[in-house]
């Protein structure tokens, strides 16, 4: 019974108001993604609906293979659908809607983020929403989770061991330098340990970790923080645009994003934000990532010989128990099942499926969980970074930002792409 | 941060197994009535 006791926060009435704040920004917010989605599409459909009918017709004149007829009736039968959704006609234009979700990339993941950093620092939240709105980004948890359905067995042993070779070497790599130059300069184990482990895995999750075993001060924690929420918001919203600039595949840039975006609710909002694919590959790459957080905090106490600390922080055991990230073993049971092909469970685009089911919720939770990232952004908080471990903290980001580029550009798309077992 | 005391979870924790539960529940709801439920995600939640 206790059990189940722990499951609620003794004080679980004070997240409602933020909870429901955030629930009301998702919902509008994804309403008006949806309609620039919608009269894009039938932008689209617009201009290609004639050329695909000259091209039917030219085949059909010309007795073209019926296979290529069959799929071009096919694309033009989505497209009228989408035009017929506005009440379109043929030759009608929507450009606006053109610019805002193909050009300028203004999705619901950008609407969420930015439109959340304005409302918190213009007209600011009132202080009965933020415990809500503090709960509301681990909903993406369950999305993770639900996303599980797009994986088989051989994309996590592709992608996602290449993913932990990737990130291991960066993680360790990273926090090595960091925890190394921050001793050589004089700053406090507490700040180096904390920035160390920061830098180099899940950010705000590994110094929280960290911080009781290297004992770390509040100060030295809201520093640490501070630097790892400005840069992953830099990286957040500059790699999306970095990425289409230097043509970087899908796939790939999934798998750099999961390099050098420290926080998971920063990097699924930058990868959903890049694409499906790229979404698919940061979410099995994350899910090898955070699984290697209880190892940081072993390697902080073995990098700094710590041995006073209290037994229940420091014993292998322990650590893996109390810092592993149990919900992706949700995600990886929902891998199994759709590596089984089970056909009562169907499959993400298999109609009428559970599977298919689910594949429709799993936006819903990450767009509350980025509704509840945007809001609480606070600038008055990254202000709190700063000093010579943000400026190590941030070279050595930067630094595996560029090198995590050059990795993913030399071992290509193939290896990082997930197939979905198609 | 929230300390853990002896016999109750960490706020992680928590969040883990509650993503767990919702996740669960989004399966078996998937399960038995998925028409249902794929209809409220993708057209009854977009009122525009």
């Amino acid at each position: 019974m206790s059990f189940f006791n722990s499951m609620i926060a003794p004080d679980w009435k004070k997240f409602i108001p933020g909870l429901l704040l955030c629930a009301v920004f998702a919902f509008v917010v994804m309403n008006i993604h949806h309609l620039l989605a919608t009269y894009h599409k039938a932008d689209a459909a617009s201009i290609k609906i004639p050329k695909i009918e000259k091209k039917i017709a030219d085949l059909k004149s010309a007795r073209g293979a019926p296979g290529e007829i069959a799929s071009l009736e096919h694309q033009l039968h989505k497209y009228q659908k989408a035009l017929k959704k506005v009440n379109g006609k043929v030759g009608q234009r929507w450009k606006w809607a053109t610019f805002l979700y193909e050009t300028c990339q203004f999705k619901y993941v950008a609407m969420l983020l930015i439109g959340g950093i304005i409302i918190r620092n213009t007209i600011g939240i009132p202080k009965v929403f933020l415990p809500g709105i503090g709960i509301a980004r681990p909903l993406i948890k369950p999305g993770i989770i639900i996303l599980g359905v797009h994986y088989v067995w051989s994309d996590v042993v592709k992608v996602g061991g290449t993913g932990l070779i990737l990130t291991a070497f960066f993680i360790f790599g990273t926090a090595l330098t960091v925890m190394y130059i921050c001793r050589k300069k004089g700053v406090s184990d507490g700040l180096g340990g904390i920035m160390g482990a920061g830098t180099g895995v899940c950010g705000v999750s590994a110094i929280i970790a960290t911080a009781p075993v290297v004992r770390a001060r509040p100060l030295e924690m809201a520093y640490a923080i501070g630097t790892i929420l400005l840069f992953g918001t830099l990286m957040l919203f500059v790699m999306p645009y970095l990425g289409q600039w230097l043509h970087v595949s899908q796939p790939q840039f999934g798998a750099w994003a999961a390099i050098a975006i420290l926080n998971t609710a920063q990097l699924i909002a930058a990868a959903e934000w890049y694409g499906d694919e790229a979404r698919n590959t940061a979410v099995l790459i994350n899910a090898a990532r955070i699984m290697l957080i209880p190892f940081i905090v072993m390697y902080t106490v073995w990098f700094y010989g710590l041995k006073d600390v209290n037994k229940e922080s420091t014993g292998v055991w322990n650590t893996i128990k109390n810092k592993f990230p149990v919900f992706i073993l949700g995600f990886f049971a929902l891998v199994l099942l759709n590596s089984l092909h089970i056909s009562a469970l169907g499959g993400p685009k298999a109609a009428g499926t559970p599977f298919w089911a689910m594949n429709a919720v799993y936006k819903w939770f990450f767009a509350l969980g980025f509704a509840g990232i945007g809001l609480s952004i606070s600038i008055d908080d990254m202000k709190k970074s700063g000093g010579l471990a943000f400026l190590i903290g941030s070279g050595a980001a930067t630094a595996k930002m560029i090198l995590g580029l050059i990795a993913v550009m030399i071992i290509g798309s193939e290896l990082l792409k997930v197939t979905g077992g198609h | 941060m929230e300390e853990k005391k002896s016999g109750s979870l960490s706020s992680e924790k928590r969040e883990d197994l509650w993503a767990i539960l919702l996740a669960l529940a989004v399966l078996i709801f998937s399960i038995m009535a998925p028409d249902v439920v794929h209809d409220i995600f993708k057209k009854y939640l977009f009122i525009v």
